[in-house]
């Protein structure tokens, strides 16, 4: 089942973000929103998970709208980790990672067989199993963070949403998490979709760019496609080079603001 | 570790078992102690109908209703307040702290000026002051759910309208306390500090049904109220509803908090205190922690009520401000001791 958007128009009390957009996402491929502050994709991201009244068009899960799905049932399909996710007070990481299994667990039952393999298996999958007995207030940023998706991971739902997932990581815990979102993707076959404010992080792990602008999409497609020095110029005013990565892929260097203060 | 690690570790011992016998011993010194002291062997004689007539009489019609109505009143403000922390998300959350107790007082003075003739005696039984109470409760949560109805979402605004709507309410109670005549306002008095002397069969039973539905209504709570510690979005995302779970968690409370103090009048404190003790002793599950909750707070009261009677015997000082007393220092002792 696909996961997309169509044509979606929405936003915050009577104030439009979405302005018609189109999204889909494909199994086992990362899928990046970037573009300017303020352009709508963290409300698309939440559009996507029916977490947005939309005005005109609609957020859909294969042939079903996402508002007409159960809300555990819709926690199976897709797993959504925000921006500033806040953890309970006094937990290990086992148990934050185990809050994800609710839409999986039978009523009035402790966690079953299953649920316990797919919370060790997260753990192992994210790296996070060194640090399942940790109180969560002890965590290091990148630890955190790691735990975080740990936990929508347990989620098991073949679509993954991740608001600015590297928001407060340094560049080494940065690549460690976003290699690890590609692996979800890759070995798991999860639809995957991620807010990205770094354009070269963009670049360099995602099969698909989504680059936003005003509440619409301006371009879709690869990365070398989608980051042109015209567009970059036109979407955030800024002069841009647009260099080969050592690697492969684009390079985007900023050279220079047209903004004015 | 493995899921039988994992068990093992949730059952590691927690200071929770030492509840019930306490609970006993507070039961058994309850119907022992007051105005004429019985040992325990005349309180067990009684029980089993075995004793003289008049210690039955003082064991089964004046004592136990009492001390059952004390952890009745003491368990329902407890378990309230842990609903309303736990699906605020806010530690200051209290039944006193979204106005439904200031707004039964004020169903109390109400009921109290508007039935009262020129002799200053009630026109209306007095049974009916429980109900006033009750419906002071429940249009002041009322109130305070339809200014915060769209705010459901930012539960901090909750506790400010609450908070809000209890200081007018508050005022009023001063109000009419000071205008109106002196039986009243006496009268009135006894309610507002919480007692639980007057206590009746037909009262414990009230209060021990709706504390019964309450407690079968917060069963389905228990999960979605654990995965409710993340904020809302995450909870959402982990398949929870959160407006429902939110929803259902305060009506509850609400229920708890109005059959309460209408019965037992305006016990203090304890519905803050009783769900900060229980996270302290009890394992971190939600559904223990309710239940130690339930358990700590009738602790409290019965405990207090025991306190009201003997402390300044042969005069009985009301139950709420024992409770104050008792709770106070207990909540300053967890702040204290939580800051290691």
């Amino acid at each position: 089942m696909t996961l997309r958007l169509d044509a979606a128009q929405g936003g915050y009390g009577g104030r439009p973000v979405l302005e018609g957009i189109d999204l889909a996402l494909g199994a086992g491929e990362v899928v990046a929103l970037c573009g300017p502050n303020g352009c709508g994709k963290s409300t698309a991201l939440r559009a996507l998970r029916g977490a947005l009244p939309l005005t005109a068009g609609a957020a859909m899960l294969g042939d079903r709208k996402v508002t007409e799905i159960g809300a555990k049932a819709l926690a199976r399909e897709v797993a959504m980790l925000g921006q500033t996710p806040v953890p309970p007070e006094e937990i290990v990481v086992r148990d934050l990672v185990a809050l994800g299994r609710y839409a999986h667990r039978r009523a009035f039952a402790p966690l079953a067989a299953a649920d316990h393999e797919a919370i060790d298996r997260a753990l192992h999958r994210t790296g996070a199993w060194s640090i399942a007995d940790r109180p969560v207030a002890d965590l290091s940023g990148g630890q955190l963070q790691r735990s975080w998706i740990a936990m929508t991971v347990a989620q098991d739902a073949p679509h993954l949403l991740l608001d600015e997932p590297t928001n407060h990581l340094d560049m080494g815990h940065a690549l460690v998490v976003m290699d690890l979102i590609r692996r979800l993707a890759r070995e798991d076959g999860r639809a995957v979709a991620v807010v990205l404010h770094d354009l070269n992080l963009a670049a360099r792990h995602a099969d698909r760019i989504v680059l936003m602008a005003n509440g619409q999409v301006q371009a879709d497609g690869a990365p070398r496609e989608v980051l042109s020095e015209q567009r970059l110029a036109l979407v955030y005013d800024t002069v841009c080079a647009v260099l080969d990565h050592p690697k492969g892929g684009p390079l985007i260097v900023p050279l220079g603001s047209q903004r004015t203060l | 570790m493995t899921g039988a690690a994992l068990l093992l570790r949730r059952r590691l011992p927690s200071a929770a078992w030492v509840l019930p016998p306490i609970l006993a011993a507070l039961f058994l010194m309850g119907l022992g102690l007051g105005a004429s002291f019985l040992p325990p062997d005349r309180v067990f004689a009684a029980l089993t109908g075995t004793g003289v007539r008049s210690d039955g009489i003082i064991v089964w019609n004046l004592r136990m209703p009492r001390v059952l109505m004390a952890m009745l009143a003491g368990g329902a403000l407890g378990l309230a307040g842990f609903l309303l922390q736990r699906a605020t998300r806010n530690p200051l959350a209290a039944p006193a702290t979204l106005g439904i107790v200031d707004g039964a007082a004020l169903g109390v003075l109400t009921f109290l000026w508007a039935f009262s003739d020129e002799a200053n005696a009630l026109t209306v039984p007095i049974l009916w002051q429980p109900a006033a109470a009750a419906a002071g409760a429940l249009i002041f949560a009322a109130a305070v759910a339809w200014l915060a109805r769209r705010d459901l979402g930012g539960p901090l605004r909750l506790i400010l309208y609450g908070i809000a709507l209890g200081a007018l309410a508050d005022a009023l109670v001063t109000l009419m306390m000071v205008a109106g005549p002196v039986y009243r306002a006496g009268q009135a008095l006894i309610w507002l500090a919480g007692s639980v002397h007057t206590a009746s069969w037909f009262e414990v039973t009230l209060l021990s049904s709706v504390v019964a539905v309450a407690l079968v209504g917060a069963v389905p709570l228990m999960r979605p109220l654990d995965n409710l510690r993340c904020d809302d979005a995450t909870a959402a995302a982990q398949g929870v509803n959160v407006m429902l779970t939110r929803g259902a968690a305060i009506g509850l409370a609400v229920l708890l908090t109005a059959a309460a103090v209408s019965v037992a009048g305006g016990i203090g404190f304890v519905g803050l205190v009783a769900p900060h003790l229980a996270r302290r002793i009890a394992p971190s599950g939600t559904g223990a922690q309710a239940l130690t909750t339930l358990g700590c707070g009738a602790g409290i009261v019965a405990a207090a009520d025991i306190l009201a009677r003997l402390a300044f015997a042969p005069l009985e000082i009301p139950t709420g401000a024992v409770t104050a007393m008792i709770g106070v220092p207990v909540l300053l002792l967890l702040l204290l001791r939580g800051r290691g």
